[in-house]
């Protein structure tokens, strides 16, 4: 009995030994090359993640590769521009192996590993953005329709070039800094602070000019409505000047009357508030009350006065 | 004998000193003495059977306990928060994994890989930001500057902007894990490993100072220092854009700027004083235009415009030959509606009142006239007498006349003493003249923004002469 079990356990081990010996396996992120006696071809690539057969150790070798993204930065660099200016470019480029057709044993044989590849991706990227950015003009990097993506297209154009036969698929790239040389910052802030005072001037001047036009239009609009209503105004006066004619030719008819009237009503007006009068007793229609009256009416006599009246 | 026999022996050691003996084994020769020898060693023997017997258990039972741990070796908990994606033998599931415990066959066959499912937060701090800002603080950083003082690549950072002027800006944001598949083959979820591996928070980093290098090279200074939300979903937009293109099943959640974007810190007083210059001329623009409302109120009342273009569109018929007529008919009629007010309405009401001072005084005497015509053509002296006769009954019936009644021979002194009750009767009335003067006291009866304040006047036109123009067809 326990030798069985100790031959089950042994058995069970030497399984464990094997499986390790004999197999390997590929991850989902990985490409493998397996070589045998130091020779590869396009089948000892495995491709495919999953658990795979080889022969031990002496006889196959089993590299694996990470196909996953990949990062290089270059340094911050000093590059000459088109139109002569230094700039200070930091750029970033994300590469992996590529796993098709016969690039992961390309990768081996100019790398060996991973990080072999690290230092001559770097330097064919740095070439490669030098060659590119150096291509544009300042003026045309940094403006409204930035010529940015240009430079990265070209970027990425020219590291692929250079790295494509090795089994290095690079992926994507961008400018990370965009900066000016130390000394050339000095002079550009002077010119932006001179920038900034003559603009500072000018708006100040520009809302004072806005405002005196501002004034001035509106001055402009208030005369010309002044003087649209003055017409209208006198076109109004006019109207009762024509009225006020109409009604004294009318009374021109019996002129003596109309001043009868106009005589009237001036003195009904005049004497209209804090008026004492100061009368004759026998003035009409005073007299009325002299003694006698009623007899005079009885007979059918209008009493006349004798004053002359008020 | 050999030779090493006949070699001088090294002189011996001296041995430390030990203690006494506490017992002694002797072996007295003889026949059997051999078997007990044996028998004497078994007791030892015995023991160590035991020792290796029980030795060899223990090792068993740790292999037995290695084996059992190796076979939970895959055995991993999911936290809430967190996500699980199981690998067997190098192949990745693709569905997530819920939290609990979950088993993978043992490594390295298998495993239970665990991402940080919670939003991540990034700051690019010191990425676009002078150094001396990032350490003592922008507004003391901005105090020391100068513009003799040199920006240095790779210990400040800044942005070139239009016209290579310089800014600085600070970002920072969240991204999540939307597609942890995809996220596992395309970056090491860990820690970067070796020299050129990425991680996701790495990634997103390096797409996001690309975005922010792409928004400000196109932009000038004062675009950059207005950046808000349009400019952060911009970013966002395009950090987005390339985390898709390389299927790295992440998404960036926000981006926001803590901190308003900066001008270089040396040139930040002058950008001050522009933006103040700019702050006066727009003050400046707006005191003109309040002055302007003010002088066209003052001209034509609020709907001063209405008029106005009235005006303007007669004008330009005038200019250019269209239908005049209708135009200024469409003036007249805005500038005598009913809500113009000011200089205009007033100089209107005016004329209007002088016409309708010419029908209330003229057009009835006319009337007047008219009317007595006929009978004054027929009985002149008794029309007049009785025209002259209401006149005097007139002044008479007023309350505040007082008749005084002479004889009409001279020869006599008249000292005249009114009456009492006319006296009072006149001093109440200039009472309340006075009072209602003093009730109209302060008020600018001209002004036109105080509605209808003309028709408190006592004398002159009156309300409807103000208000109505039909009132010159039916004066009141």
């Amino acid at each position: 009995m326990k030798k069985q079990g100790a031959l089950i356990f042994g058995l069970a081990l030497l399984a464990v030994l094997s499986a390790y010996a004999f197999t390997f396996t590929v991850k989902y992120h990985e490409v493998a090359v397996r070589s045998r006696f130091g020779e590869t071809n396009a089948e000892s690539i495995v491709r495919e993640p999953g658990l795979n057969f080889r022969l031990p150790v002496f006889i196959d070798r089993v590299v694996t590769l990470d196909t996953r993204l990949q990062a290089v930065e270059t340094p911050l660099e000093e590059i000459t521009t088109a139109d002569g200016l230094q700039i200070v470019v930091q750029a970033w480029l994300l590469w992996k192996v590529n796993p098709e057709a016969d690039a992961p044993l390309e990768f081996l044989r100019n790398y060996g590993e991973l990080d072999g590849a690290a230092q001559p991706v770097e330097t064919a990227f740095r070439t490669a953005t030098t060659g590119a950015i150096s291509a544009f003009p300042l003026e045309e990097l940094l403006s409204s329709g930035t010529a940015l993506a240009d430079a990265e297209s070209d970027m990425l154009q020219n590291v692929r070039s250079a790295l494509n036969t090795r089994g290095v698929q690079c992926v994507a790239v961008g400018v990370k800094r965009l900066m000016l040389p130390p000394r050339t910052s000095r002079s550009v802030l002077e010119r932006m602070k001179a920038t900034r005072d003559v603009l500072a001037r000018s708006e100040e001047a520009k809302g004072k000019a806005e405002a005196s036009r501002i004034r001035a239009e509106a001055s402009t609009k208030a005369d010309r409505i002044r003087a649209y209503a003055g017409r209208r105004t006198e076109e109004i006066r006019a109207e009762g000047e024509a009225r006020a004619a109409k009604y004294l030719e009318q009374m021109q008819e019996e002129p003596e009357l109309a001043t009868f009237l106009v005589w009237l009503d001036a003195l009904q007006r005049s004497l209209s508030r804090n008026t004492t009068l100061i009368l004759p007793w026998n003035a009409a229609p005073w007299h009325l009350m002299q003694p006698g009256t009623a007899s005079q009416t009885a007979a059918g006599v209008v009493p006349q006065p004798e004053a002359v009246g008020p | 004998m050999s030779e090493q026999d006949d070699l001088p022996l090294p002189p011996p050691e001296e041995e430390a000193p030990r203690r006494a003996a506490s017992a002694r084994l002797e072996v007295r020769g003889g026949p059997g003495r051999e078997a007990m020898l044996r028998e004497a060693l078994d007791p030892a023997n015995q023991s160590l059977r035991d020792a290796l017997r029980l030795s060899f258990r223990v090792l068993q039972m740790v292999m037995v306990v290695l084996v059992v741990v190796f076979l939970f070796s895959g055995l991993k908990t999911i936290e809430p928060g967190q996500i699980g994606l199981r690998l067997q033998l190098g192949q990745l599931e693709e569905a997530a994994l819920e939290p609990g415990a979950h088993l993978a066959l043992p490594f390295p066959a298998g495993d239970v890989i665990v991402l940080d499912g919670r939003g991540q937060s990034w700051d690019l701090e010191d990425a676009f930001m002078p150094l001396a800002a990032t350490r003592r603080g922008t507004d003391s950083a901005t105090d020391a500057a100068s513009v003799n003082d040199f920006i240095r690549p790779g210990r400040d950072g800044g942005v070139l902007l239009q016209g290579a002027d310089i800014g600085h800006i600070r970002l920072r944001g969240n991204w999540e894990v939307i597609e942890p598949a995809r996220l596992l083959r395309s970056v090491d979820p860990q820690e970067s490993r070796g020299s050129t591996g990425v991680n996701a928070d790495r990634l997103v980093r390096l797409l996001t100072e690309r975005a922010v290098v792409h928004a400000t090279a196109g932009r000038t200074l004062e675009e950059l220092l207005a950046f808000g939300d349009v400019e952060q979903q911009e970013i966002a937009a395009s950090v987005q854009k390339g985390l898709d293109n390389l299927s790295s099943g992440l998404r960036v959640a926000s981006v926001e700027f803590p901190e308003d974007p900066l001008p270089a810190l040396a040139i930040r007083r002058e950008i001050q004083a522009l933006e103040q210059a700019r702050v006066n001329a727009v003050r400046d623009v707006e005191i003109a235009r309040e002055d302007a409302q003010a002088i066209l109120i003052d001209v034509a009342g609020p709907q001063w415009e209405d008029v106005n273009n009235a005006i303007s569109a007669w004008q330009e018929a005038d200019r250019v030959g269209g239908d005049t007529m209708a135009m200024q008919a469409a003036a007249d009629t805005a500038l005598e509606a009913d809500d113009v007010s000011g200089e205009v309405a007033s100089s209107l009401q005016m004329a209007r009142a002088y016409a309708s001072l010419v029908e209330v005084t003229l057009g009835q005497e006319a009337r007047r006239h008219e009317g007595l015509l006929p009978a004054w053509r027929e009985q002149r002296g008794l029309v007049a007498s009785r025209l002259w006769s209401e006149v005097f009954a007139n002044v008479l019936s007023t309350p505040d006349v007082e008749v005084v009644q002479v004889p009409e021979s001279g020869g006599f002194q008249l000292r005249l003493a009114g009456s009492d009750d006319v006296q009072e009767l006149r001093r109440r009335m200039r009472l309340n003249e006075r009072e209602a003067a003093q009730m109209i006291e302060g008020i600018d009866l001209d002004n036109p923004w105080l509605m209808g304040a003309s028709m408190m006047r006592l004398q002159g036109p009156g309300r409807q002469l103000q208000r109505d123009s039909s009132s010159l067809n039916n004066p009141r």
